[in-house]
């Protein structure tokens, strides 16, 4: 069958065995590949209760089916196992090249099971696989050890890696490529209980995989790229990237400020797209997307002068500006950087520092206990230390490096009213109060607090697909975060870059598919609806046989019992009707009243047979 | 009547404003008239907001009250108060 490689490359750091399987048929229909293969395996594979930390545990490396195709957008990966942060499902995306070199270098995705003995690194390219010792790499950050690798293996090397972070298991670590993170759900420390400092895949010699109809996969994409060239979003994208994001959530009440307590941040426009500007030197792009969203910015003078990353996007201004009130737009860039080389989530660490600011502001907290540090809102020296203490787990850094859900439990004298998350997932740059089916989302995502799993844009920029939304409606929400959810799991079969899917449609996506796979049911588009409704009831499944339910599907309770404080047309907003929207979430869901899929529901979808360890109705 | 306008993340607004937000003294009354009007003030910069290769740009989106995005199809009935505010701003979304 086309564009498939009909291969899992399995990897075992205990025994060092190697092993590739067969990708079953069914599964491919069923699940279509990138997130619905991880969430099929990782269900059918890994017993419940185990510890995340643990060999027992799988991390699966997963790119979409249309990685290493010049289909632009459609070449990310995916990260998939079981959180240590949350104790449930991780899903994590990152960008660049990993994702299309998984594929060009023949698998459909890579399991790594076990622990190494030693810290290791595994190699592969299209001779075999290698499990080399990585002695000499732990300790090194993220550049360092891809400078490294290179050096050995060659420039067409494609390197995933840890740094110090993921090596210390800070629960937020992430996995780095080039410049890129799969940040989120702490994968990064996953990697690291297994000793497992980095996979390199070398693509030389590689052949992308066969398209079913190559002439009419080419000609859709010649076409969708000719409308991207004069698509004014895509332009936007190219040219700044999400900063372009920050005036208008500002104007509008979304962007969170000082933990969440208020929409305002005096001296906003420090930290504008217009200011970035200033600062931009290049833009890249991941393998084959023509929107080459990647911003490289570098800092030419002031207390950072010399810092350069690419990035900030929109959630690390969110996490290092609005989170903990600092508009000193050089220190958006140093900490970019250094969250990267680290190999940290920049959205958790940044709402962990603005957790022990509120503390501190609070009284909570004295300075004694935080290493004689006093983390006031907007010191962004404080907070780069504390990024740096985070990462290497010193100090205060070692209870920081847990998140903000332990590390309250941790401290007690009601620190956990002032933690930030959904199921333990530090909660992202859009305030749930003012956007509240994207809020709905956060609290019933199978990930957690996460702003991708189920992004509300019809709250945050106006779509009308399926509908208009009153963004702070108090109900009539709950089928807006289930729709946006299930075309996210359907869109992430090919793990597509919500920043390239200008001009792109359900059709479109279609249409690619069959070309691609010669799959003839992928032309139906409910069918695809299908496949995403499976992913995410599936990965619900998971959560239930972990013990979470309804009871886990909870915000803050700022959320409910505060009003939000000075954010424009937001301001006095509260969640008010939390009970009614997940009631109405779970009932379009086909979940009963715990929130647990109801059986007719895993008869629908066709995992019945699959899943018959959950309760319910 | 006088709107309140704010033109965010739009990288020339105070060259061709004078400033991103501003008091605005209109003579219609829908936002289609709004527009015009701005072009009319405003000149071809302010109109290469709007339009692209002659086109009208939807994704230069128009929020009214920070909270009703108007859609292009409903320029021409939706009626501005007194005070009203609109935000015009670029659509870029995620991440």
């Amino acid at each position: 069958m086309a564009i498939y490689r009909d291969k899992i490359l399995r990897i075992d750091l205990t025994t060092k065995r190697v092993v590739v399987e067969e990708l079953p048929k069914e599964v491919k229909y069923k699940f279509v590949g990138g997130r619905g293969f991880g969430a099929w395996f990782l269900y059918k594979e890994l017993s419940p209760k185990i510890e995340p930390f643990a060999p027992d545990n799988k991390l699966l490396f997963l790119p979409g089916v249309l990685a290493g195709t010049v289909a632009p957008g459609f070449s990310r990966w995916i990260v998939v196992t079981k959180s240590p942060l949350t104790g449930c499902y991780a899903r994590s995306v990152g960008g660049g090249k990993f994702g299309a070199a998984i594929k060009l270098v023949g698998y459909d995705f890579i399991v790594i099971e076990g622990r190494s003995e030693r810290p290791s690194y595994v190699y592969i390219d299209k001779e075999g696989i290698k499990i080399f010792e990585a002695e000499d790499l732990w300790g090194l950050d993220t550049q360092e050890t891809q400078k490294k690798l290179w050096e050995r293996h060659g420039r067409k090397t494609h390197i995933a890696c840890i740094g110090p972070a993921g090596e210390k298991l800070v629960r937020f670590a992430a996995i780095i490529h080039e410049r890129r993170a799969a940040a989120r759900c702490g994968v990064g420390a996953v990697m690291g209980a297994k000793n497992l400092k980095a996979i390199a895949i070398n693509t030389e010699g590689c052949s992308p995989p066969p398209l079913h109809d190559r002439e009419g996969f080419l000609k859709l994409v010649k076409e969708h790229n000719h409308v991207l060239k004069t698509h004014p979003r895509r332009q936007r994208l190219t040219q700044l990237g999400t900063t372009f994001m920050t005036m208008r959530m500002h104007e509008l009440g979304i962007f969170p400020v000082k933990n969440f307590q208020e929409g305002t941040i005096p001296g906003v426009e420090q930290i504008s797209a217009e200011a970035f500007l200033k600062l931009k030197v290049k833009d890249y792009g991941c393998y084959a997307c023509t929107t080459r969203c990647g911003n490289v910015f570098e800092v030419k003078e002031g207390p950072y002068k010399g810092a350069v990353s690419e990035g900030p996007e929109y959630e690390t201004i969110f996490a290092f500006g609005g989170e903990v009130c600092n508009t000193e737009i050089g220190s958006l860039v140093a900490a970019d950087a250094l969250c990267d080389r680290m190999g940290l989530d920049t959205i958790s660490t940044g709402v962990t520092i603005g957790f022990l600011m509120e503390l501190f502001e609070k009284g909570i907290v004295s300075k004694d206990e935080i290493d004689g540090l006093e983390p006031k809102w907007g010191d962004h020296v404080v907070m780069m230390t504390l990024i740096e203490k985070i990462g290497k787990r010193i100090g205060i850094g070692k209870l920081l490096g847990e998140g903000v859900k332990r590390a309250a439990e941790a401290i007690g004298r009601g620190a956990e009213r002032y933690a930030m998350h959904a199921k333990g997932l530090e909660l992202p740059g859009y305030e749930p109060r003012a956007a509240k089916a994207h809020g709905l989302s956060y609290a019933t995502s199978n990930i957690g607090g996460s702003h991708m799993y189920g992004y509300a844009r019809q709250e945050i920029s106006g779509a009308t697909e399926p509908r208009e939304v009153d963004r702070l409606a108090d109900e009539g929400k709950g089928d807006i975060a289930g729709w946006n959810q299930i075309k996210k799991a359907r869109e992430e079969t090919g793990v597509l870059c919500n920043f390239a899917d200008s001009n792109i449609t359900p059709k479109f996506i279609s249409d690619l598919y069959v070309a691609a796979t010669g799959i003839p049911e992928f032309g139906d588009l409910d069918y695809l609806d299908k496949v995403g409704e499976r992913i995410v009831c599936l990965e619900r499944c998971f959560n239930v046989r972990e013990g979470f339910n309804r009871k886990d599907d909870v915000l803050p309770e700022r959320f409910l019992k505060e009003p939000l404080r000075n954010a424009g047309p937001s301001t006095g907003e509260m969640i008010r009707k939390m009970d009614t929207l997940l009631d109405e979430y779970y009932e379009y869901m086909g979940y009963d009243k715990n929130g647990v899929p109801k059986r007719e529901k895993l008869k629908e979808l066709g995992l019945d047979d699959m899943v018959e360890d959950i309760p319910g109705e | 009547m006088k709107v309140k306008l704010a033109f965010l993340d739009v990288l020339n607004a105070v060259e061709i404003f004078g400033a991103q937000k501003f008091e605005f003294e209109m003579k219609g009354k829908t936002v289609k008239d709004l527009l015009n009007e701005i072009i009319e003030g405003y000149g071809h910069k302010a109109k290469e907001l709007f339009f692209k290769s002659g086109r009208y740009d939807s994704t230069f989106q128009i929020i009214i009250n920070g909270r009703k995005y108007v859609l292009p199809e409903e320029m021409e009935r939706f009626t501005l108060a007194e005070g009203d505010t609109v935000i015009f701003s670029p659509l870029v979304n995620g991440g």
